[in-house]
């Protein structure tokens, strides 16, 4: 898609006089030109990428520091060499630190330690940003929504318990939680099956993206329909189940990009041959 | 318009409450212990002298001049710098070192206003209240003190305190109470959040913090003692 960035002023001022809502966007992330440096070392020379809502996208990288480093920048956190970055349709480009705190509130991070507070409890964790984002008035809600979303993510039984109780899958899940807590309209993962084992992992993605259980069907409290950027170091199998693009990333150039499901027509054996061996670009 | 959601004040109050409990309540039996002691060390050793000239009247000067004045805010200080300062340093060090800074920064908190300004308010609301307790307490044992060193009655004590006593005590307990609160907060939520990320820097951080506000808190002291006493 064709679409030209608009500048944060004029998307605020839409948003604020009421002739846009905060979430128009099909598209909720997007970035063109994107170039990151880390160390000297070229991360990315130059990358355009768009997310839409309902869709799964993977960006896979070589190595672990760009797996943590682009998503943090494509959300604001951290700074780019250049490029253009737009959430939900708001450009963050010379945007003031307390926008980009703004911008954020719609967006769900998920890290690749989880990214707990250690003094809170696993249900605070979950609650945090949803307390402090809500008005007095309304917050009586916010305990009632973040009991089902515990419920969901099977943690009521930790949920009393702090951070240092519980293991890293435990922990990502409660960060997923914590993710979902505010409905964000996007949704980015940052490694997240780092850490974790196999079964661990498969029951996080199934978590994540897979269809609601039948006794959760009519009242799922996962946000609805968010765009998903999942940040990987190299390929995992139990992402292909979900993933509708993928982008891969070798020598901070775009080496491929697509339906995961095209690796077979392009004959190689496995998507990992991508990422390990050169002769397979 | 003045809107409680952007500041996130539903759920910062009881960040606010908690570090006056950390730095107000728990603090209360070791600053009672350092009050009573260093109270009755300093009016035993003055009546011990004084009684002998028979110019026991000169412990109201010495009661407001070095506790009141110098000692009760300083003494305090120090309890709390190294209750509080230390604890804010190592725990928002420790914060930035397990990216709990960052990650409240993906959730659109700003760390400023979740993690430094209650610990701003809990810290110097605390140090105001403790350092009136300071005084409270050096009040109850100098009576005891001199009581048990030359019978004087708990009339003629409080007279010759309240004899020296002036309003613009009343003002510079406050005064220092605030300073010292507001140093011994943002010093080493300051030295916390810049730690560059590894655990061996935590240490670092709080050594630092601790001197800092030590030299500081001695610095303000004796600059505001100069501008209301001489």
């Amino acid at each position: 898609m064709d679409v030209p960035m608009v500048t944060q002023a004029e998307r605020f001022d839409e948003v604020r006089d009421g002739e846009a809502s905060p979430h128009p966007a099909e598209v909720v992330l997007r970035c063109q030109g994107l170039r990151v440096r880390h160390n000297e070392e070229i991360i990315l020379v130059g990358l355009d990428l768009e997310v839409s809502r309902g869709e799964v996208v993977v960006l896979v990288v070589e190595s672990e520091w760009a797996a943590r480093l682009i998503p943090r920048i494509l959300i604001g956190v951290e700074s780019a060499e250049g490029g253009e970055i737009e959430i939900n349709g708001i450009s963050i480009l010379g945007l003031s630190e307390h926008r980009k705190l703004q911008l954020r509130r719609d967006v769900g991070y998920l890290f690749h330690n989880s990214g707990l507070i250690h003094n809170l409890t696993v249900w605070y964790n979950v609650a945090l940003p949803a307390l402090y984002h809500t008005r007095f008035k309304d917050i009586e809600g916010v305990g009632e929504h973040v009991n089902v979303l515990i419920d969901r993510c099977g943690l009521s039984r930790w949920s009393s318990l702090r951070p240092a109780a519980l293991d890293e899958s435990t922990c990502k899940k409660v960060a997923l939680a914590r993710a979902w807590v505010m409905s964000p309209a996007l949704l980015v993962l940052e490694d997240p099956l780092m850490n974790i084992d196999t079964g661990s992992g498969s029951d996080l993605l199934d978590l994540a993206f897979g269809p609601s259980p039948p006794e959760w069907e009519d009242r799922d409290p996962r946000p609805p329909n968010p765009g998903v950027l999942i940040a990987s170091q190299g390929l995992h199998e139990g992402l292909f189940r979900y993933v509708d693009r993928m982008i891969i990333i070798k020598e901070g150039e775009v080496a491929f990009t697509g339906d995961p499901k095209e690796f077979d027509r392009r004959g190689k054996t496995h998507p990992g041959d991508l990422i390990n061996t050169r002769e397979a670009f | 318009m003045f809107r409680l959601r952007s500041l996130g004040i539903g759920y910062t109050w009881r960040v606010i409450l908690n570090q006056v409990k950390f730095t107000g309540l728990h603090a209360l039996p070791f600053l009672t212990f350092v009050s009573a002691v260093s109270t009755a060390l300093i009016i035993i050793q003055v009546l011990n002298q004084a009684s002998k000239v028979g110019f026991e009247a000169i412990i109201g000067t010495v009661f407001v001049a070095a506790l009141v004045r110098e000692l009760g805010p300083l003494l305090t200080a120090v309890v709390v710098i190294g209750r509080s300062g230390t604890a804010i340093a190592a725990e928002l060090s420790t914060n930035r070192v397990w990216e709990e800074i960052t990650a409240l920064e993906t959730m659109g908190i700003d760390p400023l206003h979740y993690v430094v300004f209650p610990r701003f308010v809990g810290v110097t609301l605390a140090t105001m209240c403790l350092v009136v307790y300071f005084d409270v307490v050096a009040l109850i044992f100098g009576y005891v003190s001199a009581r048990l060193t030359t019978g004087m009655t708990a009339g003629t004590y409080l007279g010759y305190i309240i004899d020296q006593f002036t309003m613009t005590d009343f003002y510079v307990t406050g005064l220092k109470g605030f300073l010292f609160g507001t140093i011994i907060s943002l010093l080493p939520a300051f030295h916390g959040l810049v730690v560059p990320g590894a655990p061996t820097d935590v240490p670092k951080a709080t050594t630092r913090a601790v001197v800092e506000c030590l030299a500081l808190v001695f610095l303000v002291s004796g600059i505001v003692s100069v501008l209301f006493y001489y």
